[in-house]
């Protein structure tokens, strides 16, 4: 007989198994680990599974409404550690849970390629899924035979890719962009912008470009991305109802002080323009900026037109610090739900895109902890979306743009915590789950990544002092070379759980990178059938248009 | 066999600590706190010897430190450090590349998912007081040309650390790390209330032409040569590493 799970039984099995008396009659002992299913339990579920699967009727209207999240690189072992992380943070094994949007009816595999890199970085990849068409490097909403560096504005006009933003906002629709990164960043820049150089956020970076090539100042045309969100066409320009995220400082003047940080903080924008008071001013009397969670608060959608949020100078903070903030700042559920309540004033329906930024930030960082409360934080806004709108009305996406090397390894026993060292299902039951050894005999994480500043050899600054020695590396870390000789740390005292634990990696490199493999696409509502199979990343924007009939 | 990093900094005290700090405030300041947050301007040489050869790679290595703001500069390499605190003692740091006119922005948020929670004055003292106190051997004192020195000592899994601790400005007069054959000493040479017009500074007007990175976005810039090359450059940050101590049980 089984009985259900509990991390006191768990606990207490392995007291019992320490006193030794239990050890000899092993064979008739109860397994220390086991999960809280009954066996019933999983025949139940499978057929329950597929009672459900049968009455899912596919949508085949078109959509009123449609809403595309991104999870900044939210590759599928970051889904499942989270959906782990999750389940034991409520006190359950975990591995059984589901995060919101594992729940929505669709799935598909996306391949991430870009027409140059095999494995790409955020510009082609937003670009893929908001125009329909793979992109070059780096580059914004332009097509494949765009120069590097184009900085002629005709140029970039000539090349320019309509997005599904601008599509929405033609045909009446009202539109919105959420983000915890930059609003000025890659993934949600795409939606709006059309730019050779994501790296051209403000007129700033395009200023330096042209110092760099001996170009003459001005000489480039085209618009820095912020200005660019300013500055829409006057049809998307009245559409984009709401635009949220951090990047503050690309929107104000390097004379001004910054509002919410002071002291000597500045914007950075060289033509002495005030973006944020530019919002206000072009679109008329009941736009908003706020810039804090007093003014996020303040904010009343119904009687605001046109909202921009800029809450950080730079990024917004991670979720798992963004009660420290200063200023403090909206979630991504609460930025979520004023956007929704926002374009649901329009009866002719919107486009919303959300993007959780960060999840890629902490990885490239080698921090997963932040990687998975931050994608536990954007199923949150997802399950909040679902439930503000009609899935018989709104097509849910829910996609990364690319993936992360990062791997959930070794044989950890049922509810292992995520973030620990893998302690295996003992071989006799009764037995306690002891940690798993690798063939130096020493324990090792669950997670890992296959490259990044974890790499375990000896690190030196660049006049050759010692700066960590061998073992696991502790942040802050900024090396400036490595021995290559990365010799396995003993993780018996160290708390992988830590919040700043960073774990080993194979291949030393300054950053963590992407990865190559496909990611997941989750879909709901109107046309998600047409979510199937391996796709194409940019046929997430050919099932979008067919949604709204453009 | 465990290892944890002692926490000896040169500049940015940018080591984690075995043991729990509090975080930065100014409200609930350590004791130390006046003296470690007193204007100075140090002027060191930074020195490293391999295989006892003296004096092979001599630098310039100044340290500036007001109530609210530490600067490091290293001339030779067109290097400087800022660590900012503000009136919550929320700390920011900027890492300035002259000859690329480009600073590194580590942000608040940045510096907490590093979990770079350093007391503001053991950033200020170049080593943690508190560290020094703990983990190291007191032999006694020498009086040199800036006042009397205390001299402290830790040796372990090969490698030494002697430092001569000014206590009347809460720094080094001298540091000597040995390990594997090479020898690191940091030296003072002279002492200021405030940095002489001759000495090099960061000038915050020059500073405003400079292309600001966030260091959040270094990884999304693999492309970008100045990223590559700032990942060969490290932040001024000597973290020696010892063998077991009471802290590893
Ligand atoms: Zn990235």
């Amino acid at each position: 007989m089984k009985k259900p799970f509990s991390l006191e039984m768990l606990s207490a099995g392995v007291a019992l198994a320490l006193t030794g008396a239990w050890l000899a009659a092993a064979h008739a002992q109860q397994p220390v680990v086991q999960g809280p299913e009954s066996v019933d339990d999983w025949w139940q579920t499978g057929q329950a599974f597929i009672r459900q699967s049968e009455k899912i009727a596919p949508v085949i209207r078109r959509a009123k409404n449609v809403i595309l999240f991104v999870g900044d690189g939210m590759g599928i072992s970051t889904v499942t550690a989270a959906r782990i992380f999750e389940g034991q943070m409520r006190g359950k094994p975990g591995e059984e849970n589901s995060l919101f949007f594992e729940t929505l009816p669709y799935v598909a595999l996306s391949k991430t390629y870009s027409w140059d890199q095999q494995t790409p970085d955020s510009a082609p990849t937003m670009t893929a899924m908001v125009t329909g068409y793979k992109a070059r490097e780096g580059m914004l909403s332009v097509d494949h035979t765009t120069q590097r560096y184009e900085c002629d504005s005709s140029q970039i006009a000539a090349k320019a890719l309509p997005t599904i933003l601008e599509e929405a906002a033609a045909a009446g629709k009202y539109t919105g962009i959420v983000t915890t990164a930059r609003l000025t960043h890659a993934t949600p820049a795409a939606n709006y912008a059309h730019t050779a150089v994501r790296d051209w956020e403000s007129d700033n970076e395009i200023r330096n470009h042209e110092t760099a090539k001996g170009l003459a100042v001005d000489s480039c045309t085209v618009k820095d991305i912020a200005r660019q969100l300013i500055e829409l066409p006057p049809a998307v320009k009245d559409s984009l109802k709401v635009a949220m995220g951090g990047g503050r400082s690309y929107f104000l003047p390097d004379t001004t002080i910054d509002p919410e940080d002071g002291g000597t903080n500045k914007g950075r924008r060289k033509d002495g323009r005030d973006l944020t008071a530019e919002w206000m001013t072009t679109r008329g009397a009941n736009a908003k900026f706020v810039y804090d969670k007093a003014g996020f608060d303040a904010a009343d959608p119904g009687s605001t037109t046109h909202l921009l949020g800029l809450f950080e100078r730079s990024h917004m903070e991670y979720e798992a610090d963004r009660t420290k903030d200063k200023g403090g700042e909206p979630s991504l559920t609460e930025m979520t739900e004023k956007a929704i309540e926002l374009l649901s004033k329009n009866r002719r329906g919107f486009y919303l895109h959300v993007e959780s930024g960060r999840i890629d930030h902490a990885h490239h960082a080698g921090n997963p902890y932040r990687a998975l409360t931050d994608t536990i934080e954007y199923a949150n806004a997802i399950r909040k979306a679902y439930e503000m709108t009609d899935p018989k009305d709104t097509l849910i996406i829910v996609t990364a743009d690319h993936s992360h090397v990062f791997t959930i390894a070794g044989y950890p026993h049922r509810g292992n915590p995520i973030l620990g060292k893998v302690a295996e299902v003992p071989d006799q039951d009764g037995d306690p789950a002891g940690l798993a050894k690798d063939l130096l005999g020493l324990p090792y994480t669950t997670l890992g990544y296959a490259n990044g500043p974890g790499y375990t050899g000896v690190s030196y600054d660049s006049k050759g002092a010692v700066l960590q020695a061998e073992g696991i590396k502790k942040n802050p870390h900024i090396p400036a070379r490595y021995d290559n000789g990365a010799k396995r740390p003993d993780l018996a005292d160290i708390d992988t759980t830590a919040e700043s634990f960073m774990p080993e990696a194979t291949v030393p490199l300054g950053s963590e990178t992407h990865a190559g493999e496909d990611v997941a696409i989750f879909a709901s509502g109107p046309k998600a059938y047409l979510v199937r199979g391996v796709m194409e990343q940019n046929w997430i924007y050919h099932v979008m248009r067919e949604a709204f009939g453009f | 066999m465990h290892s944890f990093v002692a926490a000896v900094l040169l500049s940015l005290a940018f080591a984690p600590y075995a043991n729990a700090r509090p975080e930065n405030s100014p409200a609930s300041q350590p004791p130390g706190e006046t003296i470690a947050t007193a204007s100075v301007a140090a002027h060191f040489e930074a020195s490293t010897q391999i295989g006892g050869k003296r004096g092979s790679d001599k630098t310039d290595w100044y340290f500036l430190r007001q109530a609210n703001r530490i600067e490091t500069i290293r001339p030779n390499g067109g290097i400087a450090e800022i660590w900012i605190r503000d009136e919550r003692g929320d700390l920011t740091l900027k890492r300035i590349f002259h000859p690329d006119r480009r600073v590194v922005e580590y942000t608040t948020g940045d510096l907490r998912a590093m979990g770079a929670t350093a007391p503001w004055t053991a950033l200020g003292s170049i080593i943690d007081p508190l560290t020094l106190a703990q983990q190291f051997k007191r032999l006694g004192t020498v009086k040199i040309p800036h006042g009397i020195a205390t001299i402290y000592k830790d040796t372990r899994k090969g490698q030494s650390i002697e430092i001569w601790w000014l206590d009347q400005v809460a720094l080094p007069a001298r540091i000597i790390h040995e390990s594997d054959g090479k020898s690191f000493s940091l030296t003072l040479k002279s002492l200021h209330a405030a940095p002489p017009p001759s000495w090099p500074f960061v000038d915050d007007a020059a500073l405003a032409s400079y292309l600001v990175i966030d260091a959040a976005d270094l990884g999304d810039r693999h492309g970008d040569p100045f990223v590559r090359k700032v990942e060969q450059l490290d932040a001024e940050t000597h973290a020696f590493d010892h063998a077991a101590s009471a802290h590893s049980h």
